[in-house]
């Protein structure tokens, strides 16, 4: 019994120690932890006074700056959120504690259960009155990290929307967001850094988890019918540009009304089958001779490079077939990641240099062809002529990252580009991008450039990458961009950073943890805001 | 109480903070255990130790005939019935994390106290009737002592 007692005090010495506040430990006994991210933990507790399970969020508040505002998290009230209940502080650490909400997470109950359409609109719509609760706040709350573990389906079916973590209010006119938080898949463009995310975020993370709903993936499947309805309100969710969205929750809902009356979910073995029955009525007609009209030659447009090709027609939804000049009218957004095309940003942006194979553009003269396009999204290629983006009227967004590019002359012939993502592209010198005059974004991050002077003054630019340069200084920095406002430093090294003091408007950096203090440092007594990421 | 390869607990302890990633301990790889089920794993215990599953019902202080159903497949553990088992069972540190992660349970967590206190005893082998002596006098929740 004496060596119990000796464990006992042996445990009593280490817990004495705890980060925890003493107070929660007080109040409630830690059962189990749920998950466990950089600083940041969530435990299943329960209440030693009258042992109710509830959960509880405890963060690191150094490693994790952004606590989540339990003030505003008091302030919603909606049967579709759980209740807050008191939180915990002490100089290390912050415990929130909420209503655990009894259920299954929805990627557990989706995947025991065959949703049928009707299922997926009525649990859709059930999430658009809890979303416009929290967008119709004041301030609006946006959620930001809406995927199915997020969602807890009760016993009764109603559901739950947890874990606002990395919810904010949104700040009227503020030009940019705070950081990238969120997951990956569902997470829109602007979340991942340039621009304020607003409700539309969360649409576009609620048309992912839409499609996620009907084909079981999160990411776009050509293979699987989806009804026609449905699919159109999955695509204006997850339009690129937050404009091209649903303007809000209540527009999403009202579309819904109208989807499931005729659809159905089907399978991909009988898209196959359908498929396959098709070819062996096209095969039995070709034996009479009846489509041979078909064979005819007729003038096609060519395209020298065959996976830029495959990037129109996944845009257009035109697989197959020749191409006319109406359809490369329609073409306005390419992706292009390796050796794969996508028919949208968020396929393209959860590609990865180190899973995928190099592609084999050479040329982008393609794009000519191409008069209407805006956006043009390409990624780990060789070394490629860029000459066919001069001159394209419409194009505004160029992101061309992991390869050698022949230079940026014909980039800064694009009259109205306003984003240029120019990262890892062995840049020595981008100053001819200054031709340029409504350049808001410049990311020249991982080039050949060590001074600035390879940059040039851009007067007009807002957002501004400088990860992974080494540089000796920055002291020109507010006379080359002296509007900028947010400035990404990651795994860069400045040796001398002081100039970025002097920038008039700058709102936020974006830095690793090992340059936070640095950083911190030099900010320190102004309005700056310092933005730690992980990578 | 198996005196065998002893650590004190601050050893111990230590060692397990030392683990700056503490994502290690819940790491989970789920499609791995997608198709074995909880009864399979406690039936193949039994088989490999020639053991009836009679003998470990009774060792984990469980009830019989809600043994019997954890057994059979009829129903699925909670994360202190499966903590339970693995003291019947014998278990070390790594083979109750198995087993947690079969039962689809959360892992053992050192940076919580009554986890870490079930992690000592099981790595060195204390019975479960000493652990509940030792959670009692730490004036944590016993094993089994409330379901979820």
């Amino acid at each position: 019994m004496n060596e119990l007692k000796r464990i006992v005090a042996d445990m009593e010495s280490v817990f004495a120690e705890s980060s925890y506040p003493k107070d929660f430990l007080a109040d409630y006994d830690q059962m189990e932890c749920l998950a466990s991210h950089t600083g940041r933990e969530t435990f299943l507790v329960q209440r030693k006074a009258d042992g109710e399970t509830a959960i509880a969020t405890c963060y690191d508040r150094a490693a994790f700056p952004l606590c989540p505002d339990i003030r505003l998290l008091r302030e919603l009230s909606h049967p579709g959120l759980p209740h807050y209940y008191e939180e915990y502080r002490n100089e290390k650490m912050l415990c929130v504690v909420r209503e655990y909400i009894e259920g299954e997470p929805l990627n557990v109950y989706a995947r025991d259960r065959q949703l049928s359409i009707g299922d997926i609109v009525s649990l859709a719509k059930r999430l658009c009155d809890i979303l416009q609760s929290l967008h119709g706040h004041v301030p609006p709350v946006v959620h930001r990290d809406i995927k199915p573990e997020n969602i807890i389906v009760r016993p009764s079916g109603d559901i739950v929307l947890i874990d606002f973590d990395i919810a904010r209010a949104v700040k009227e006119g503020s030009g940019t967001d705070t950081v990238f938080f969120g997951t990956k898949g569902y997470a829109p463009p602007e979340q991942y850094g340039f621009g304020q995310t607003d409700s539309r975020a969360d649409i576009y993370a609620f048309g992912v988890l839409l499609r996620w709903l009907v084909t079981g993936s999160a990411r776009v499947n050509g293979n699987i019918a989806i009804d026609s309805d449905m699919q159109r309100i999955i695509d204006r969710c997850t339009a690129f540009a937050p404009e091209q969205r649903f303007s809000d929750v209540g527009e999403v809902k009202r579309a819904l009304e109208g989807v499931g009356r005729r659809g159905r979910r089907v399978s991909i073995k009988a898209v196959l089958a359908l498929a396959l029955s098709a070819v062996l009525l096209l095969g039995a007609g070709f034996a009479v001779g009846r489509y041979t009209d078909w064979l005819k030659p007729v003038p096609r447009i060519a395209f020298q490079e065959p996976l830029i090709e495959l990037a129109a027609r996944l845009w257009i939804g035109r697989e197959s077939g020749p191409l006319t000049e109406e359809d490369l009218a329609q073409v306005t957004q390419l992706y292009i990641f390796g050796d794969q095309a996508f028919d949208g940003f968020e396929s393209f942006n959860q590609c990865d240099v180190a899973t995928s194979a190099q592609g084999p553009i050479r040329t982008l003269d393609d794009l000519q062809l191409l008069r209407n396009l805006e956006e043009v999204h390409i990624a780990h290629q060789g070394y490629v002529d860029t000459a066919g983006l001069a001159g394209l009227p419409k194009l505004y967004t160029v992101e061309l990252k992991h390869m050698r590019l022949s230079g940026v002359a014909a980039i800064a012939d694009v009259p109205g580009l306003k984003h240029a993502v120019l990262f890892c592209d062995g840049l020595s010198d981008v100053t001819a991008l200054e031709r340029c005059p409504w350049l808001e974004t410049l990311d020249i991050g991982l080039n050949d450039i060590a001074s600035l002077n390879q940059v040039g003054s851009h007067p007009n630019v807002r957002n501004l990458g400088l990860m992974w340069l080494e540089l000796d200084n920055v002291d020109d920095i507010a006379q080359r961009f002296p509007k900028a406002k947010n400035v990404m430093l990651q795994h860069g090294n400045i040796r001398e950073m002081s100039g970025l003091k002097a920038l008039p408007n700058l709102e936020a950096v974006w830095v690793l943890s090992e340059q936070a203090d640095a950083v911190s440092a030099l900010f320190e007594g102004t309005d700056v805001q310092i933005n730690v990421t992980e990578n | 109480m198996a005196d065998t390869n002893r650590i004190s607990t601050d050893e111990l302890l230590a060692l397990l903070f030392k683990e700056r990633n503490l994502e290690h301990f819940l790491q989970r790889n789920e499609s791995a255990y997608l198709t074995a089920s909880f009864s399979d794993y406690l039936n193949n215990w039994c088989r490999q130790h020639l053991e009836v599953p009679e003998q470990v019902i009774r060792r984990a202080n469980l009830e019989k005939s809600y043994g019997h159903q954890l057994f059979s497949g009829k129903r699925n553990p909670s994360r202190d019935t499966v903590l339970q088992l693995a003291f019947a069972m014998r278990a070390d540190l790594p083979q109750a994390q198995e087993m947690l992660r079969v039962a689809r349970r959360s892992p053992l967590y050192p940076r919580i106290k009554r986890d870490a206190a079930i992690i000592y005893c099981l790595h060195n082998h204390i019975s479960l009737v000493d652990t509940q002596i030792i959670l009692q006098d730490l004036e944590l929740p016993l094993l089994g002592g409330r379901e979820k």
